[in-house]
C-alpha cells in the first residue's frame, strides 16, 4: 500500500461489500443508506486524494491564532443559544463572524509573507 | 520536502499556550483537559459506587443518581477517551510521519476549544433548574424528548455533545490530511508506524460516522423545541439506528489508538521490529470496516431490527481482533523483554481487553444478548474493553512517550505501584459485574435486592482502589517533573522516527531526518548505519 | 429436543457452547502471553529474533478463526430462529403494557387484567409448561420486559406492538424488571412472575 489513497479505496471497498451483504438479510433503507453512504463518502475522499495536486514548494505555519479561539467561542455560544433564545445565539453568531474575519485576515497575512 | 518557517515569534506565557497552533501544545492541552474530565467523570462514578455499596438509597436521590450515571458515561465517551485518543494522535502523528507541523493547525486548535466548550456546557447543566442531563449517555427517544425529560439540562447536554463531537470530527480531518499529505520523503504508507496506522483507521471511522451524530443531535434538539421529528411511527427506532451508527464506531475510535500504543510499546520493550505488520495493517482496515457494519447489535432486544446481519458482522470481529493479538504476541515471542511499567500495562491490556472482547462475542449472539443486554454483564463487557483496554493502553503509551514529550523519565517504582492498583482495582470492580448481570441485576439502577449486596460492596471497594491508582499516576507525573531524571532523545531504544529528535522536540519537530527504509527506521539505523 | 420457546433451555444450551469457546480462547491467550513474557525476557547474551513475518502460520490461524466464526454464527442463527418464532396455534395469550413506572398484564378473552407500579409491583400469573404468546407495548417511553429466570427480555415500544413466545419450564416465583432506562423510577419498575399448573392458573383467573 504505497499510494496514499490505496487504504481509502480498500476501506471503501470493504464498506461497500458489507453494505451489499445486507441485502441478503434486509432491504431496510436505514441500513444501506447509512453504511452505503459511508462507503460512498470514503470513495469520494479517496478520489479527492487521487486528484489533489502535490503540496506547494514552501509553506509557512502560524504560531498562534486568537481568531480561532474567537471562532470556537462564538460557535459554542451560538449552539448553546439555540435552546435559550436569540439573546444568546445572536451574540454568539456575532462573535463567530468576527472570529472568521480574523482567521481570513491571518491567512491573508500568511499568504503575503509566503 | 517542503520548507517550513514560522510566521512570527510565539507569544509567551499562558496566551502562548491557549491560542497556540503548535500541534504539540494543542495535543498536551487536550490530554490535560481529557484527564480533567476523566477525574470529574470518575468522581461521578465514585458517587454512584458509594450509593451502590448497599441496597437502599443512602447517598444521593434517585434523580441525582440518574444525572450522575448520565454524566459519568457521557463524560467518559465524549469528553475523555475520544478526545484523549485524538490528542495522542495530534501530538504523535506529525512526529511519526516526519512532518514539521500538523495539517491545518488552526482547525486543530478550533477542534480543541469546541471540545472544551462542549464539556463545560454539559457540566453547566448541573446549575440549571431540573438539573443536568438524565437520559443516559445515548439519550434514548422518547425518554429524551421535552415531555419526558424536562429542563434545560438535557438541551445543554445535547449542545455539549454536539460541540465536543464537532471538535473531534474536525480534528479527525486534520489528522487524515497530515497522514496523507505531510509524510517525509521515504515515509510511504507501507512504512507508517503501528500507532499512525491505528490513527488512520480511527480518523476514517470518525469522519464517516461522527457527522451522523451531529445531525441526530440537531434533530433531537429540534424535536425537543418543536416536536415532529422522532415522534411518529418508527421514530424511536430511527433515532436508535441513527445514534448507534455513530455509537458503535465511537467505541472503536476510543480503542484503536490505544492498540497502536500497545503495539509500539511492545515492540520497543521487546527489542524487536513489530511482527506481522502486513497482517496487522490489513486487519486494522477490516476491523474498522466491520465496526461500521455492526451498529444495530445494540438493538437486538428491540425486536425491530434484522438481528441476523448484525450478529454475523459482529461475530466476524473475531478475525481481525485475533490477527492483532497474533501480531502483538508475535512481537513478544523471540524478543528480549524488559518489564518496564509501559510493558506491564501493555501485557495488562492484552489480558484485560481480551475479557472485554470475549464477552463482546457472547453478546454478539442475539439469543444470549436477550438475557445479558441492559444488565450488569453488559456493563462489565464495555468496562473491560474501555478500562482494561483503552485506559491500560493509554497508560502504556504514557509511560513510553512521557520522556519524549517532557524530557524527563516517569518513576518506575510509582509506575509499578500504579499498575498493581489498576489491575487489582479493575478486576475487583468489573469482574463481579459479570456474575451480577447473569444473575439478573439490570443496569442503571440505584438499588437492588439484598442478595446482590456482597458483590456490589466488592465493586465499590474496587472503584476506590482504581481512584487510588489514578492518584498515584498523577503524583508520579508531578514528582517526575519536579525532580527530573533527564531522558535524552531515545531512553528506550524506540523503533520509530520520533526517537530521533530531541526530548521534547523543537518547534518544527526535526532539524534533520534519518533515512526511512521501513516501518522501524531507528531499528534499521542502529542495526545498519548508513 | 428443546422446546423452541423454552427460552431458558435454549439460552443454557447455546451459552454452554460460547462459554467453552471463550474460556478456551482465554486459556490459550493467557497462556501464550504469560509464556512469552517469561520465556523471552531479556537475559545477558539473548539477541532478539530478526524475523518479522510468519505468513503460513498466520494464514492457517485465520482459517481457524473463520471456522470459529462459522460455528458460532450457525449455532446462533438456529437458536435464534427457535427463540424468535411464534407458533400459530398457541392458545394462551397475554397483553403486556408498560408505562412509567409499572406494568399492566391483561388476559384477552377473560376480562382479567392486573396493574401494578413501582410502589406495588404486579404479579404476572402464567401456566407452567405451555407456550404463551405475549403482545407488548408501551404507553410512553421505551421500556423492556425482562425475566432473568427465563433468560429473555424484549423492549416495549410506544409506536408499535411486539410479540414473543415464552414457555416457563417449572413452577415457581420469578423476579421481573424493566430493563430499559425509563426515568426517575426505573430502578423500582419491577414485577413478579408466578408460574403455576394450569389448574391453579385457571382458578386464579376465575377469582379475579
Amino acid at each position: 500500500m504505497h499510494r496514499r489513497w490505496t487504504p481509502l479505496f480498500v476501506w471503501a471497498g470493504m464498506l461497500g461489500t458489507f453494505t451489499a451483504i445486507q441485502f441478503v438479510f434486509s432491504t431496510n433503507p436505514y441500513y444501506w443508506g447509512l453504511l452505503g453512504g459511508a462507503a460512498a463518502a470514503t470513495a469520494l475522499l479517496a478520489g479527492y486524494y487521487l486528484w489533489r495536486p502535490p503540496l506547494r514548494a514552501a509553506e509557512y505555519v502560524p504560531d498562534s491564532s486568537y481568531a480561532t479561539v474567537a471562532v470556537a467561542a462564538g460557535a459554542a455560544i451560538a449552539v448553546v443559544g439555540v435552546p435559550f433564545g436569540p439573546w444568546l445565539y445572536l451574540p454568539g453568531l456575532g462573535l463567530l463572524v468576527v472570529g472568521l474575519g480574523g482567521v481570513v485576515h491571518e491567512l491573508r497575512v500568511e499568504r503575503r509573507a509566503g | 520536502m517542503t520548507t517550513v518557517a514560522l510566521e512570527r515569534p510565539r507569544p509567551a506565557g499562558l496566551i502562548g499556550w491557549l491560542a497556540s497552533t503548535d500541534h504539540k501544545r494543542i495535543g498536551l492541552l487536550q490530554i490535560g483537559a481529557s484527564i480533567g474530565f476523566f477525574v470529574a467523570s470518575g468522581i461521578a462514578a465514585l458517587l454512584l459506587r458509594s450509593e451502590l455499596a448497599a441496597p437502599g438509597m443512602q447517598v444521593v436521590s434517585r434523580q441525582s443518581y440518574n444525572e450522575l450515571f448520565t454524566i459519568h458515561g457521557s463524560g467518559m465517551v465524549y469528553l475523555t477517551v475520544t478526545p484523549l485518543a485524538l490528542a495522542a494522535g495530534i501530538y504523535l502523528v506529525p512526529l511519526q510521519v516526519g512532518a514539521a507541523e500538523i495539517a491545518w493547525p488552526r482547525l486543530t486548535l478550533l477542534g480543541f476549544w469546541l471540545f472544551v466548550a462542549g464539556g463545560v456546557v454539559m457540566y453547566l447543566g448541573f446549575a440549571v433548574d431540573h438539573g443536568a442531563a438524565k437520559a443516559g449517555w445515548f439519550a434514548t427517544y422518547p425518554l429524551s424528548n421535552a415531555a419526558n425529560t424536562t429542563g434545560k439540562g438535557e438541551d445543554m447536554w445535547i449542545c455539549g455533545v454536539f460541540l465536543a463531537v464537532l471538535g473531534s470530527t474536525i480534528q479527525s480531518g486534520t489528522l487524515l490530511a497530515t497522514i496523507l499529505r505531510k509524510r517525509a520523503p521515504g515515509m510511504t504508507m507501507a512504512r507508517l508506524s503501528a500507532f499512525t496506522w491505528s490513527m488512520l483507521v480511527t480518523v476514517l471511522l470518525a469522519i464517516t460516522s461522527f457527522p451522523v451524530l451531529l445531525g441526530t443531535m440537531a434533530a433531537l434538539e429540534w424535536d425537543r423545541l418543536h416536536g415532529g421529528v422522532f415522534d411518529g411511527h418508527y421514530g424511536p427506532v430511527a433515532y436508535q439506528l441513527l445514534f448507534w451508527f455513530y455509537g458503535h464506531p465511537v467505541v472503536y475510535v476510543m480503542f484503536f489508538p490505544f492498540v497502536g500504543m500497545v503495539a509500539e510499546a511492545v515492540s520497543a520493550f521487546s527489542g524487536r521490529r513489530f511482527f506481522g505488520y502486513k497482517g496487522f495493517t490489513l486487519s486494522m482496515l477490516l476491523f474498522a470496516a466491520l465496526s461500521m457494519s455492526v451498529w444495530a447489535h445494540h438493538m437486538f432486544a428491540t425486536g425491530r431490527v434484522n438481528n441476523e446481519y448484525f450478529s454475523l458482522t459482529s461475530t466476524m470481529l473475531i478475525v481481525p481482533a485475533g490477527l492483532e493479538y497474533f501480531a502483538i504476541i508475535g512481537t513478544m515471542v523471540g524478543g528480549a523483554i524488559v518489564f518496564s511499567t509501559a510493558m506491564l500495562f501493555a501485557i495488562g491490556f492484552l489480558l484485560l481487553f481480551l475479557i472485554g472482547g470475549l464477552t463482546g462475542i457472547i453478546v454478539a449472539s442475539p439469543p444470549l444478548d436477550y438475557h445479558l443486554t441492559d444488565s450488569y454483564f453488559y456493563v462489565a463487557h464495555f468496562h473491560y474493553a474501555l478500562f482494561g483496554g483503552s485506559l491500560f493502553g493509554f497508560f502504556a503509551g504514557a509511560y513510553y512517550w512521557f520522556p519524549k514529550v517532557t524530557g524527563a523519565l516517569l518513576r518506575e517504582s510509582l509506575g509499578k505501584l500504579h499498575f498493581v492498583l489498576m489491575v487489582v482495582g479493575a478486576n475487583l470492580t468489573f469482574f463481579p459485574m459479570l456474575i451480577l448481570g447473569f444473575e439478573g441485576m439490570p443496569r442503571r439502577v440505584a438499588t437492588y435486592p439484598s442478595r446482590f449486596t456482597a458483590l456490589n460492596a466488592l465493586e465499590t471497594a474496587g472503584g476506590f482502589v482504581i481512584a487510588l491508582g489514578v492518584l498515584v499516576f498523577l503524583v508520579n507525573i508531578w514528582w517526575s517533573l519536579r525532580h527530573r531524571l533527564p531522558a535524552g532523545n531515545d531512553p528506550f531504544g524506540g523503533p520509530t522516527l520520533e526517537w530521533w529528535t530531541t526530548s521534547p522536540p523543537p518547534r518544527l519537530n526535526y532539524d534533520s531526518l534519518p533515512p526511512i527504509r521501513s516501518y522501524a527506521p531507528l531499528f534499521d539505523l542502529r542495526k545498519d548505519p548508513p | 429436543m428443546l422446546l423452541a420457546s423454552d427460552t431458558r433451555a435454549q439460552f443454557t444450551s447455546l451459552f454452554s457452547l460460547y462459554q467453552w469457546v471463550m474460556v478456551g480462547t482465554a486459556a490459550v491467550v493467557f497462556g501464550t502471553v504469560l509464556f512469552a513474557a517469561l520465556r523471552y525476557r531479556r537475559r545477558p547474551g539473548r539477541r532478539p529474533s530478526g524475523r518479522s513475518e510468519a505468513t503460513m502460520v498466520e494464514l492457517a490461524y485465520v482459517l481457524i478463526l473463520v471456522g470459529v466464526v462459522a460455528l458460532l454464527v450457525t449455532r446462533t442463527f438456529t437458536t435464534e430462529n427457535r427463540v424468535d418464532a411464534i407458533a400459530s396455534n398457541v392458545k394462551q395469550h397475554v397483553e403486556v403494557t408498560a408505562f412509567k413506572w409499572g406494568w399492566r398484564f391483561a388476559y384477552p378473552g377473560t376480562g382479567v387484567s392486573v396493574v401494578g407500579d413501582n410502589r406495588r409491583p404486579p404479579s404476572l400469573h402464567l401456566p407452567v409448561g405451555e407456550p404463551v404468546v405475549f403482545a407488548e407495548r408501551s404507553l410512553d417511553v421505551v421500556h423492556s420486559f425482562w425475566v432473568p429466570a427465563l433468560r429473555f427480555k424484549r423492549d416495549a415500544w410506544p409506536d408499535d406492538t411486539v410479540e414473543f413466545e415464552l414457555t416457563v419450564d417449572r413452577p415457581g416465583v420469578y423476579a421481573g424488571h424493566c430493563a430499559e432506562f425509563c426515568g426517575l423510577h426505573h430502578t423500582d419498575m419491577n414485577f413478579v412472575v408466578v408460574a403455576e399448573t394450569r389448574d391453579r392458573f385457571e382458578r386464579w383467573l376465575r377469582a379475579q
